[in-house]
């Protein structure tokens, strides 16, 4: 089971990114597992509010979704996702699970809580989305949050960067490198259709 | 355990050291309901969209003239086709699905969720709602 787990503050488009992630893996392998009617890619949404959102906007591309709700914004439900991921794997046994964290979380201490306690995970990558529109007033307004979220990613995907002029782009870009020079870094606009080859080089990513 | 400065919730606890949470930021507001709407007759999906981009912007200009900060407003329609509107504070982003546009509606599910920073539930839950209503009552 290969788990890509996505962070990134709210609004930073990790939900329409997820949905070209989802569409590449469905399409680059089968959408079912061969012997079974299992799908072969789980979506675990945790959203932050009562009435879910981005849950339905994936179930209505026929994606195959379990939802977590409710519970502290901000570690948000790190051992039920455990728990939940832990009976996906019994009941399913997806070759992917994708993780959308709530904006509001660390992701890369639910990938440490996930690496202990999960089973079965051949894989963890983290991605962590980065909003490009809105990069220099968050970074003054919460800079130790977007600090964290990004701090220990495998891979940033900057997005947004339509919004932006290109010297804009590189300076929120070396911002960004200041705080994790290791991960994969590309700049996208999830507004149009992104590049195959990004998705391909996120998924089968290994440090 | 680390230390907060926000409550969690009741039903959510901390036992075991490596799923404790250790963030120091203080929570958004959360206005966030869903409705199953039924019209008096059938309206066009232009209706439903006016009334709900009408109601994003009315949130996000609220909140940027009082200096709070967005941290995202959405709304999903949930029907025989779906509708999508997404704001971070700036522009309006509006998704559907094909048949959207010639879809004409007498019953439907809408989920809107706010998440503000800076302000008090109860006063974005009371904006919310009072503008919600007032952008449904366009409709009919």
């Amino acid at each position: 089971m290969n788990v890509l787990l996505f962070g990134g503050f709210l609004g930073s488009g990790k939900t329409s990114i997820i949905l070209q992630v989802a569409r590449y893996l469905v399409e680059g392998f089968s959408t079912r597992q061969l012997d079974s009617d299992k799908p072969s890619l789980v979506i675990i949404e945790n959203e932050v509010g009562e009435a879910g959102i981005d849950d339905k906007i994936l179930k209505a591309e026929g994606l195959s979704v379990r939802e977590l709700f409710a519970g502290c914004i901000c570690c948000t439900l790190n051992a039920e996702l455990t728990v939940c991921l832990n009976e996906i794997r019994e009941e399913l046994s997806p070759q992917w699970v994708i993780i959308e964290t709530t904006g509001m979380a660390f992701p890369h201490k639910i990938a440490e809580t996930i690496t202990k306690f999960g089973k079965g995970i051949d894989s963890l990558k983290t991605i962590v989305v980065a909003d490009a529109e809105r990069w220099d007033d968050l970074s003054m307004i919460m800079p130790g949050l977007l600090e964290e979220q990004i701090v220990k990613a495998n891979i940033i995907l900057l997005n947004k960067i339509d919004c932006l002029e290109p010297e804009q782009i590189s300076d929120v870009e070396e911002s960004i490198r200041r705080i994790n020079s290791n991960a994969l870094f590309y700049a996208i606009s999830a507004h149009d259709e992104v590049d195959p080859q990004i998705w391909r080089m996120a998924v089968t990513y290994s440090e | 355990m680390s230390e907060h400065w926000h409550e969690h919730l009741p039903e959510h606890s901390h036992q075991q050291p490596s799923l404790e949470c250790s963030t120091k930021h203080s929570d958004p507001a959360i206005f966030s309901e869903t409705h199953d709407l039924a019209f008096m007759e059938k309206v066009t999906s232009d209706k439903i969209l006016q009334a709900l981009t009408l109601w994003v912007g009315e949130i996000r200009d609220w909140t940027n003239d009082n200096a709070y900060l967005v941290g995202h407003i959405k709304v999903f329609v949930e029907g025989q086709e779906n509708l999508w509107l997404s704001s971070t504070g700036r522009s309006i982003n509006i998704k559907h699905s094909q048949g959207w546009s010639e879809w004409s509606i007498d019953r439907v599910t809408l989920c809107v969720t706010a998440i503000v920073f800076g302000m008090s539930k109860k006063t974005l839950g009371e904006v919310a709602q009072e503008s919600l209503q007032a952008c449904l009552n366009g409709i009919n």
